[in-house]
């Protein structure tokens, strides 16, 4: 090979590698735009005596939500169809569009991240996580709706919310988003036939519920005592507040330090890893979604689960469920000391910093909230709604008979951990609990890691 | 050292036929040369001797073995490739090693014969290099001695000097043929080059669209062929055929422009076929050039004149059509002069001008 | 005046436009990574407002135990599935080279399947397959009287690292086939013929013939496939989700992570800039040590 030769080939060889490299994990924002509709404004001239009528120009809100905005499962309109038509009766001059997101709701809060890098003015109104206010409110990509600059939202519809709910969406001292739209609230499952053939009553404590199960799995051979989700997930996260806080632990101490390493958290988690030895809970917790989870409990299999209660509309459906009247639904149990406590998991809405359209965005957005839409969403969706008087609907109540079980669920739902950094701990949190479950780190271990990568994470 | 026979041939691509029903003895130790222009089933013929390609339908014997069923790695049988497949990512050493290898012969022994075969062939000093690094003629030693290392029953050579230039291919004409008669192993060379295949060959086999046209010693191929197309393939510049009508009652033969005596060998064939129209074939060595009229001459005029060294190649209009002369370069006629033809009958070829098969003489 | 430029020069013109294109496009945007990386920014990209912080981003992708031990899986996971891929695609490509072209087509196809299939949608169809109740090779393990309940493929530790090394085995093995299909076509045809003539069994061939030849070949693809396997994210992701624990945790995953997830953009430049180095620097000392076997050709 000739001198340039092997030079040339050595910078082709630089090149191509570098370039294998770079596609890989070098992330850089993009610019996503997907907009789908452009409206065009009216330019009907119409001549009356020589005078020009010139119709106002529409304004554009547009919202971001899933592909749920487009369906209903009950006796009722689509949210978006709701929405449209309550706007456009209200405020002639506004439209309103949907941009449908991933259902995935890791891809979804890195679609938005995506979209703030950007400054895109396109969106207006996003439906966000409970857990996504704080770190979107920290970065300065939300707008505040209650701190005296426009827009602030109507104080007459804030009022009707129900105001724990509200406090979950406030992040130092301000509103930034209205909720829950829709969520969901864990609670535990039971064999309610089974529980009264052996002459048991619903379990209040943690204790109860290994009594319980470890007498009638010895009688009922095959039945797994309880199950739930335990996926390195956002899922197995959701149950470990649950415990945590069942056992009296919490998510940080007073000067914001985590807290996850205490008595009572070391108490929690050597309690799940135990359900695992003990065999009252099976190996495979840890590999379970939600989804997963409830098989068992659903075919008949097992004693106890903890879920959503979404699972409430179809458990006396025999076509889905081969528990029909044979179940029952409670708050999770609590040690004492302890709280019982369902992990809330709501989707609420926010108005994006970086809108074009803000005033309109609040309009639409105060029309969410109203009592007319919110009743449609709980008819077509299912709760969890933010309205109190939704609860009390006799339609609403007419159309689901389990309202009132909901109620007292909704009086235990937890406060999310709010904190800017929550993708970063749900990740240490699901990495660290998951570790100790599946007998990879003693559950100490696991807690004292836990807390010093949260602490750092958090800057304490 | 075996003969090779193919019984009744035939080989089938699809539709197309690429050997009819071929028969054909290799006479043990003896150099065949399969000629022919391409498509014409010489290399498919080898291959199938070769077992890279199975037949249609007949045989192939080896010595006196049907071996059908054979696979190559096990009849022994050695080739040359007009590409050489040489392996490039072996030595020298290693590509004439390869053979004996592969049939697990232990490493002195694989040792002393590829030295001694490189010796052979003059290979001697390049044993270490990589066939990349090796020019033309020396890759087609190399591929050669990868044959006779492993001293096989038959050689296949399927065009093995066509990728020479011609001065090498001269050379290496010599060369193999003499290290055919030294080895006097049984050899069979496929080759679409007819002087080639004149000069090396013990017994010259033609073939034309899978089947073959004539077989028999290159002299008597040459002087004797057996068709037009034998007669216009072998032998360089081609044959001349003329069609002429005949006139038995004479023994005449008319050409447009000329006529002349047929050859009194022919006279008797002529009659039999009673047929009024005949080719004649003369080689363009067989036609004498004169400046000035001659009893029996034919005129013709001069349309290309090519000086090749001590000889003249003429091409000549003669009645509509052209034909090439050989002279002496002491001829020098310019072009569009009327020279004058003869021929000595004696060397003059008739063939039938439906059948182009030769008339048969007496 | 006529100006001389000699091949090298004008092959460096011709390449000029390729060149600056790269630059532009993946250049510019290392080298922003690595201004990122030198930042301490949080929810912003505004680099010039926020706190320089010299190497502390890097330091703390030094410090922490879980980089290094996702560094050990990641080599680990990359050289089980190069080396497990190359011999089932080479037993692929073999298979199907030399049947007829009615029916190499026809096995090609089904050979390049799994290799269409996106990333996620693979991860789903494993996650069912290894499902410790409904899966079908815990079926197939307890039917054979194997073991008495199906193992927990994504929860057993051991069991989870080669189970995804299993499912890209799986999953990439046709793109390799390929790759060595097109390096098996670039074999002179007479190469084979006088290895047969030459009295050379298949097996003999294949070691000393097909192999030695399709290095080349083999070589590239296996540079290729280890870059890939190196960057690795979504099907494991999607089978365990990185776990148990952080057991199946893959290099890439910390910048994904950390820079669209956390919104930490400098301490994630780090881990990119750094996933980066060890990307190019692998595969720097790969091509020194095999560069004498790529060129034979020449």
């Amino acid at each position: 090979m000739s001198r340039e030769r092997k030079w040339l080939v050595g910078i082709c060889i630089l090149v191509v590698l570098a370039t294998l490299a770079a596609c890989g994990p070098t992330p850089t924002p993009q610019v996503i735009k997907e907009k789908e509709t452009v409206v065009v404004p009216v330019k009907e001239t119409v001549t009356v005596k020589e005078t020009v009528v010139v119709p106002q120009e529409k304004t554009t809100v547009t919202i971001a939500y899933n592909q749920y905005f487009n369906m209903t499962f009950g006796p009722a309109d689509p949210p978006i169809v709701a929405i449209k038509k309550a706007v456009e009766s209200k405020y002639p001059n506004i439209k309103v569009e949907l941009l449908v997101t991933s259902t995935e709701a890791k891809t979804w809060h890195d679609m938005y991240t995506t979209w703030f890098m950007a400054k895109d003015p396109t969106v207006d109104i996003l439906g966000v996580g409970g857990y996504w206010t704080a770190e979107f409110a920290e970065a300065g990509w939300l707008e505040p709706l209650n701190d005296g600059v426009a827009p602030d939202v109507d104080p007459k519809i804030t009022a009707k919310l129900i105001p724990a709910y509200l406090e979950a969406h406030t992040y130092k001292g301000k509103l930034m988003g209205l909720g829950p739209w829709w969520g969901g609230i864990g609670g535990l499952y039971y064999r309610k036939d089974l529980l009264e053939k052996y002459g048991f009553k619903p379990p209040q404590t943690y204790d109860d519920v290994v009594t319980i199960a470890k007498t009638i799995m010895a009688k009922e051979p095959g039945m797994t005592g309880w199950t739930w989700s335990g996926k390195k997930d956002v899922a197995l996260v959701n149950r470990w507040f649950e415990y945590l806080y069942g056992f009296g632990g919490k998510y940080f101490d007073d000067a914001g330090k985590c807290a996850m390493n205490s008595p009572q958290a070391l108490a929690a988690l050597e309690y799940m890893v135990n359900l695992i030895k003990d065999g009252i809970s099976p190996a495979e917790v840890a590999t379970w979604k939600e989804e997963d989870s409830m098989v068992r409990f659903v075919s008949g299999q097992a004693i106890f689960h903890t879920g959503r209660q979404d699972m409430l509309f179809w458990l006396d459906n025999p076509e889905k469920s081969k528990v029909v009247g044979k179940w029952g639904f409670i708050p999770n149990p609590a040690q004492p000391g302890g709280r019982r406590s369902g992990t809330y998991e709501g989707w609420a809405f926010a108005i994006s910093k970086f809108s074009d359209s803000k005033d309109a965005a609040l309009k639409v957005l105060e029309v969410m909230f109203d009592f007319p839409v919110q009743k449609e969403l709980n008819l077509s969706q299912g709760p969890v709604q933010a309205h109190m008087d939704v609860y009390t609907d006799p339609d609403v109540i007419k159309n689901n008979p389990n309202m009132p079980l909901i109620e007292e669920i909704a009086k235990t739902a937890l406060a999310p951990l709010s904190s800017p950094q929550y993708p970063e701990i749900a990740d240490i949190l699901a990495e660290e609990i998951h570790a100790a479950i599946t007998g990879l780190k003693a559950p100490k271990a696991a807690l004292t890691d836990a807390c010093a990568r949260i602490d750092l994470a958090t800057g304490h | 050292m075996a003969g090779v026979r193919v019984e009744g041939l035939l080989k089938k691509f699809g539709n197309v036929t690429a050997l009819d029903h071929v028969s054909l003895e290799f006479e043990d130790g003896q150099l065949t040369v399969l000629v022919g222009p391409s498509g014409c089933g010489k290399t498919t013929l080898l291959r199938i001797i070769a077992g890279l390609e199975d037949a249609t339908g007949g045989s192939v014997f080896i010595g006196h073995e049907a071996v059908n069923q054979v696979p190559p790695w096990e009849r022994n049988i050695a080739m040359v490739f007009q590409s050489y497949a040489l392996y490039p990512h072996m030595t020298v050493f290693d590509n004439i090693a390869f053979p004996l290898r592969a049939r697990k012969i232990s490493k002195a022994e694989v040792k002393q014969r590829v030295e001694q075969t490189a010796a052979l062939l003059g290979l001697s000093e390049l044993l270490q290099r990589k066939p990349r690094q090796l020019s033309g003629g020396q890759m087609q030693r190399v591929a050669l001695g990868r044959a006779i290392v492993r001293k096989p029953e038959v050689f296949l050579m399927d065009e093995p000097l066509s990728n020479l230039d011609a001065k090498l291919r001269v050379e290496m004409r010599a060369e193999l043929k003499r290290l055919q008669k030294d080895l006097g192993v049984t050899t069979i060379y496929v080759t679409h080059d007819q002087a080639e295949a004149m000069t090396m060959a013990d017994k010259l086999v033609v073939m034309r669209g899978g089947v073959i046209q004539q077989m028999g010693e290159p002299e008597e191929v040459y002087s004797h062929p057996r068709n037009t197309f034998v007669g216009g393939f072998i032998g360089s510049p081609a044959m001349n055929f003329i069609r002429c009508s005949v006139d038995c009652a004479e023994a005449e033969l008319h050409a447009p422009d000329f006529q002349c005596k047929a050859p009194s060998r022919f006279v008797e064939a002529l009659r039999r076929r009673g047929k009024d129209s005949v080719i004649l074939g003369v080689r363009p060595e067989d036609l004498k050039v004169l400046a000035s009229f001659e009893e029996g001459a034919v005129p013709a005029t001069v349309y290309i004149s090519e000086p090749m060294g001590k000889e003249m190649l003429l091409t000549v209009e003669v009645g509509g059509a052209l034909a090439k002369a050989i002279t002496p370069t002491n001829v020098r006629p310019r072009i569009g002069e009327t020279v004058w033809l003869t021929f000595d009958e004696a060397c003059v070829h008739l063939f039938d001008s439906e059948t182009d098969e030769a008339l048969p003489t007496e | 005046m006529k100006i001389r430029l000699r091949e090298p020069t004008i092959a460096f013109l011709f390449l000029l436009p390729a060149f600056i294109g790269v630059i532009v496009f993946y250049y510019y945007q290392i080298v922003q990574t690595g201004i990122y990386s030198l930042h301490n920014l949080q929810h912003t990209a505004d680099w010039q407002t926020q706190p320089f912080v010299w190497f502390k981003n890097y330091a703390t992708v030094f410090r922490s135990t879980y980089f290094w031990q996702s560094l050990r899986f990641t080599v680990y996971f990359t050289f089980m599935a190069t080396v497990l891929e190359l011999a089932v695609g080479l037993g692929m490509a073999m298979a199907t080279f030399w049947v007829s072209r009615w029916l190499g087509g026809i096995l090609r196809a089904i050979i390049i399947m799994p290799w269409v299939i996106p990333p996620i949608i693979n991860a789903m169809i494993w996650r069912w397959l290894f499902h410790a109740d409904v899966g079908l090779f815990g079926y197939i393990l307890v039917s054979l009287g194997l073991v008495d309940k199906p193992p927990l493929f994504l929860t057993e530790p051991m069991l989870a690292v080669h189970s995804v090394i299993f499912a890209d085995v799986w999953k990439n093995s046709s793109i390799m086939a390929i790759f060595l299909l097109g390096g098996l076509a670039a074999i002179p045809a007479d190469i084979y013929d006088a290895a047969k003539v030459d009295g050379a069994r298949s097996w003999f061939r294949f070691r000393k013939v097909t192999l030695p030849m399709l290095l080349p070949t083999i070589l590239v693809a296996l540079l290729f496939r280890g870059i890939d396997a190196l960057r690795t994210f979504d099907l494991i992701y999607g089978l365990t989700g990185g776990g148990p624990g952080t057991v199946t945790e893959t290099l890439s995953s910390f910048a994904y992570k950390y820079y669209f997830t956390y919104g930490k953009f400098g301490l994630g430049s780090a881990y990119a800039i750094v996933v980066f180095a060890i990307i190019v620097g692998l595969a720097a000392v790969y091509l020194s040590r095999i560069r004498r076997n790529m060129r034979f050709k020449e």
